[in-house]
């Protein structure tokens, strides 16, 4: 018996003891310094205060925050930090892991870090931290242990203002900072839209008029496909984009906001593309197109792009959904000469002023924010004046002088080396900004000034020309209601939680359904009684609440 | 086998269904490699069929010259063999005992290894529990948690229950215990199980990335497919929710980053294509054969 | 191998005192051996599967992250059923499960059969090197990932894909499949089948292999077919294995692939692909529902686990065979 005991043993025991060999290899190199690791309360021991900060690591695979070392713009960033007093210690998590790191470490509540990006915790979660008392409150910090830099830059007149009053929550706290953007054109605000674009050089090769009516877009599209403009032989050519949602572009010709809820910015009055006047004949023109051949119906709704990617690529697509001065589906068609021109909005029904669909021209997102383990705060407050200082901004947008921006008539200009194209240049020398380094959506929140003058510039003329002239039109309506709506409270988002997975997914079927043709217009107040029973009434009451509370707040 | 049987119609029969299986297992598995060596813009037009179009080696070289793809593949290798090992041992182990009659409590320790794989309390309380044991962000927490197998502890009884009594009754006599019955008898004549059992582990755990996307926050320790993921995140982005300026950036990079994807199955599947024959054998061979005569 | 004394006495009839005593004893170290050797096993699967079990106590609350699940500080917020009632009585309720049920229904009368035929007919195949070969080909579709899997269908399925090339090359109108509810299901089924029978024959392979070569033999000189050989002794000599595969397959009855029907489906195909998996996914992208989900999925596991008791029983009734 011992002898076959013996030989069980011996086997277990030389499985275990390879395993550790190896464990204990691993441990060591798992205990590697830099990457992780939690920061060790160090206190008031040489006089300078430790705080701990985790982030993800940038999204840029050329340019890491964990080799921060290697670039000068982190040096006179770390120079901030030692001005304070202040030394930072980080812990850098992947960019794929991060949220369900934040989720686990934040509900298991051990080892939290002083200050931390939270913006992938969703609203009814972090609402309950704060009543927790898991996150404190910003304001607080600000008023008791500022110098005075973070304080004036939240304050009324100063540039965080506007973020400042969106991250108020109802209590009159504020308990997170956010990234901020702000796009001006001629030194008033003013951004990019998203649109339909169509393809240019098969206009010019068919000797086709730019579309200026939705008769016009038809008939183009009808043309592309019957004097066969891609030249392959095939009637293949359609317009490519995913009207499930109401962002799609043409929506926007019949007068349709972007979202289930939704507003025009010159109105103030949520409302539902469902309700709006311009709805039935947007159906009726999208069935159309759908029944013509003209739409490839097998791209409605898909959980990826990548079929949409494919249409592209094939060269099929003779008019595409996108920002209206992108450059970045030219050259994955495969055809040099192609062009999308942005055209729009044109007018889809008489019964509705079609709308431009816009990227706000003041972004204030994604969230920072201390937790209940930040125990010095002289420390944190420290930290919020280093981020709302002129500096920190000047290095986050700018970088350095001459390695990342130059001074051209007296306006900056960023280098090549600094533009998203350039990161993997600035990778290998070392040189980059700190929005690509620390501030991508990452370690620390930005701040930006755009003129979009510049963004103009690098264009093509055809779509610069045209960026200029759509940038005055009214009425819009935003891409996205967050920067528009202040933080809820947490009954209201418990309510809009329990209604918003039924109704987004009865109004994409039901949109779907009535574009292919497998629902009848006819049914239509059966459809509207559909969407009302799922609460659709009480969401928009829920979100013209938050949009009023907006507009008492901020004079636009 | 002995037996010589004349070709017949029943073989021309069976050699078309397999012939048809290969070509529609074989190439798909093609179509895959010859898109992930295609010109970017030829593979996202999906435009190839027989042959690659324009040899495209980035979306592989990418991969092979990134040291941390190679510190995740020996750190897979690790992982994947310590599983293997542990999951046979515990599989073995667990089974045995179940198939003898005498074992008090029976229908409850079936129970006991029923209910985990209905039910399950979910990612925070393991996290909690994780965390507490002091596994968090080191290699065990991918070899301890998964050292067992509840459904191939069942697997291996059910197994264990087709070898003939005869055998223990006769050990018995010879005046064995439990302890060489299961070593001697059963083990040496459960390879094909444990060969099937062997091979689902080393598959599931080289596939496996998610409980190294909750436990292991260090990049060093963590598994290929960790690795893999990670490269195509970084790689791929969702244009339409970034501004304007961030998406133009990314589409630089979204197409040629598109192929790997397809590399990357190539990549993950050739190891496990080349250990598969080692196991092979064990589905070949008759293995009941000795033991009954003697 | 030094005979041990009470093993042999043990094992010994008759009715008296002493022998019944020593067969108590013999059960008593029969059964601490039995556990010894179960032990370690046992206890791992006590730690890390039975104490996490209490994460399903948030099903019965309003939990929500960094609240305790246990605690008499009163922190917590005990609600009962009222999650359970919302998903029951929720507008999509009989859409979600009928979808779940049909299309498991569909995997299992397509899915369950295919690996053991193909492992049957690859048994007899007679060349070696074109088994081994034809065995490898066979299971790697489980390699290539749901992603790329869903890519090429929906490339060959789309308006302008190969089947419909095919479609109109035979004088038919071209159609998108992929936006057909009614098209989902084969689509579905077809793709799973494909990835995974190559993969899940390789346990019905393993059996084939245990079994007696000489029964073949005997048959063959009886004058048996290729086929009827294969029907009388091949199969029945598996049914251990089958029968408890699909008691298993039984027990998953409400699951899904829902990675691969998430990558397949649309707001048109809901009607038919929107299974329990794909509701809760979305329910997830919206945030903040912890408790919600957490009462499906139990809900779920809980009928498959009654599904699983009597899918045994009834095996047991029928032929025999039982998980236990």
């Amino acid at each position: 018996m011992l002898k076959s005991l013996r030989r069980v043993l011996s086997v277990a025991l030389a499985a275990l003891m390879i395993v550790t060999l190896f464990g204990a290899c691993a441990k060591d190199n798992a205990k590697a310094p830099g990457e992780t690791g939690t920061a060790e309360p160090n206190g008031n021991k040489t006089g300078t205060k430790t705080i701990h900060i985790m982030g993800p690591e940038s999204s840029n695979p050329y340019v890491k925050f964990a080799e921060r070392d290697r670039y000068n713009s982190w040096k006179e960033f770390e120079k901030l930090f030692q001005e304070k007093g202040l030394t930072p210690e980080f812990e850098i998590v992947a960019t794929d892991q991060y949220q369900t790191t934040l989720q686990t470490r934040m509900a298991a509540g051990v080892d939290l870090p002083d200050f931390l990006n939270v913006s992938q915790l969703d609203d009814s979660t972090i609402l309950n931290y704060v009543d927790m008392g898991t996150i404190l409150p910003v304001n607080k910090i600000i008023d008791e242990h500022s110098d005075g830099t973070a304080k004036e830059f939240f304050s009324t007149d100063g540039k965080g203002a506007r973020s400042n009053v969106l991250n108020t929550a109802e209590d009159g706290n504020v308990y997170w900072i956010s990234q901020i953007q702000a796009t001006t054109y001629d030194d008033k605000p003013g951004s990019t839209n998203m649109g339909i674009s169509v393809r240019k050089d098969w206009l010019d090769k068919l000797k086709l008029e730019v579309p200026k009516t939705t008769d016009d877009f038809y008939n183009m599209l009808k043309a592309f496909q019957d004097q066969d403009a891609n030249g392959n032989g095939q009637p293949d050519e359609v317009l490519a984009f995913d009207p499930a949602g109401f962002t799609n572009g043409i929506a926007q010709w019949f007068g349709l906001v972007t979202d289930i809820t939704s507003f025009v910015i010159e109105d103030g009055k949520v409302v539902s593309p469902w309700y709006q006047p311009g709805i039935k004949d947007y159906f009726k023109y999208l069935n159309k197109l759908a029944s013509d051949g003209l739409m490839d119906t097998s791209l409605i709704g898909l959980t990826t792009a990548d079929q949409l990617d494919q249409t592209i690529a094939q060269n099929k697509a003779g008019a595409i959904f996108t920002y209206c001065m992108q450059t970045w589906y030219e050259p994955s068609t495969g055809d040099p000469d192609a062009a999308y021109l942005p055209i729009g909005p044109l007018k889809g029904t008489d019964a509705a002023e079609p709308v431009n669909a816009i990227e706000p021209p003041f972004l204030s997102y994604n969230r920072w924010a201390f937790t209940k383990e930040c125990k010095d705060l002289d420390a944190a407050g420290a930290l919020l004046d280093i981020l709302c200082s002129d500096k920190y901004m000047e290095l986050t947008q700018w970088g350095i002088e001459g390695e990342t921006y130059e001074v051209v008539n007296g306006e900056k200009k960023l280098l090549p080396i600094a533009l998203n194209a350039g990161w993997e240049q600035a990778g290998k020398e070392g040189k980059a900004i700190g929005d690509s380094l620390w501030a991508n959506g990452s370690m620390f929140p930005k701040r930006r000034f755009v003129p979009m003058e510049n963004e103009i510039s690098v264009v093509p003329d055809y779509k610069a020309e045209y960026q200029r002239q759509v940038i005055d039109y009214h009425p819009t309506t935003p891409l996205g209601n967050s920067n528009y709506f202040p933080v809820p409270t947490k009954e209201q988002v418990e309510r809009r939680l329990e209604l918003i997975t039924d109704l987004t997914t009865q109004s994409k079927q039901l949109a779907t359904q009535l574009i292919l043709g497998q629902a009848s217009l006819d049914d239509w107040d059966a459809h509207i009684e559909s969407l009302k029973n799922l609460g659709l009434d009480e969401i928009l009451e829920i979100d013209q609440s938050l949009l009023s509370r907006y507009k008492e707040t901020i004079k636009d | 086998m002995s037996i010589k049987r004349k070709f017949g119609a029943g073989d021309v029969v069976i050699y078309l269904v397999m012939l048809f299986v290969c070509f529609i297992t074989l190439y798909p598995m093609y179509y895959v490699f010859i898109l992930s060596i295609s010109d970017p813009v030829a593979a996202a037009g999906m435009k190839v069929y027989f042959w690659p179009k324009g040899l495209y080696f980035r979306a592989y070289s990418v991969l092979a010259t990134d040291g941390r793809m190679w510190r995740a593949y020996g750190y897979t290798i690790f992982y994947v063999i310590s599983n293997t090992v542990l999951v046979i041992l515990t599989s073995i182990t667990c089974a045995y005992p179940l198939t003898s009659k005498k074992l008090v409590g029976r229908k409850f320790v079936v129970a006991f290894l029923l209910i985990p794989m209905y039910f399950g309390g979910g990612l925070i309380p393991s996290f909690l529990l994780i965390s507490k044991l002091g596994l968090y962000n080191t290699v065990w927490a991918l070899i301890i948690p998964s050292c067992f197998n509840i459904w191939y502890i069942i697997l291996t009884r059910t197994f264990f229950a087709g070898i003939p009594e005869s055998l223990r009754e006769s050990a018995r006599i010879d005046g064995a215990n439990n302890f060489s019955i299961l070593a001697r008898i059963y083990v040496p004549l459960s390879k094909p199980i444990l060969a099937v059992v062997g091979i689902y582990t080393i598959v599931n755990v080289w596939n496996s990335w998610f409980p190294s996307m909750v436990y292991q926050p260090d990049t060093a320790i963590q598994p290929l497919q960790m690795y893999l993921r990670r490269v195509l995140i970084e790689q791929t982005v969702d244009l339409t929710k970034l501004t304007q300026a961030e998406a133009e950036a990314m589409a630089r990079l979204k197409l040629s980053n598109n192929q790997l994807k397809y590399s990357m199955i190539i990549f993950t599947t050739l190891p496990v294509i080349f250990t598969y024959p080692f196991f092979q054998k064990y589905f070949v061979k008759g293995v009941m054969l000795g033991s009954l005569k003697g | 191998m030094k005979p041990i004394n009470n093993k042999i006495e043990g094992k010994s009839g008759g009715n008296s005192e002493l022998s019944r005593r020593k067969r108590k004893s013999g059960l008593v170290r029969e059964n601490m051996e039995l556990y010894a050797i179960m032990l370690p096993t046992l206890i791992l699967i006590f730690i890390f599967c039975y104490i996490p079990i209490y994460g399903l106590l948030i099903a019965f609350q309003d939990y929500s992250p960094g609240m305790p699940f246990l605690s008499f500080s009163g922190n917590i917020k005990w609600v009962g059923l009222k999650h359970f009632t919302r998903f029951i009585t929720g507008p999509f309720f009989n859409r979600i499960m009928w979808n779940t049920i049909l299309l498991s229904f569909y995997n299992l009368l397509f899915g369950f059969w295919l690996p053991i035929i193909f492992a049957l007919l690859l048994n007899e195949v007679r060349s070696l090197r074109f088994k081994k070969f034809t065995q490898t080909a066979s299971y790697l579709p489980y390699f290539i990932s749901a992603v790329v899997v869903a890519g090429m269908v929906l490339s060959f399925v789309r308006t302008d894909g190969l089947a419909n090339n095919i479609v109109a090359a035979l004088g038919g109108t071209r159609k998108a499949f992929n936006t057909d509810p009614k098209a989902f299901p084969a689509i579905y089924t077809i793709t799973n089948v494909w990835k995974s029978f190559g993969f899940n024959s390789i346990l019905y392979l393993s059996a084939i292999t245990a079994i007696d070569p000489t029964l073949y033999e005997s048959a063959y000189l009886d004058g048996a077919t290729r086929f009827q050989s294969m029907w009388h002794i091949t199969l029945p000599s598996i049914k251990p294995t089958i029968a408890i595969m699909l008691i298993m397959a039984v027990g998953s009855l409400l699951a899904s692939n829902t990675d691969l029907i998430l990558l397949l489906y649309s707001p048109a195909t809901y009607p038919t692909a929107d299974v329990i998996g794909t509701y809760v996914y979305r329910l997830g992208i919206q945030g903040g529902q912890f408790s919600y989900t957490t009462a499906i999925g139990l809900l779920a596991s809980v009928i498959n686990f009654i599904m699983v008791f009597a899918a045994n029983k009834a095996s047991d009734k029928i032929a025999g065979y039982s998980l236990w």
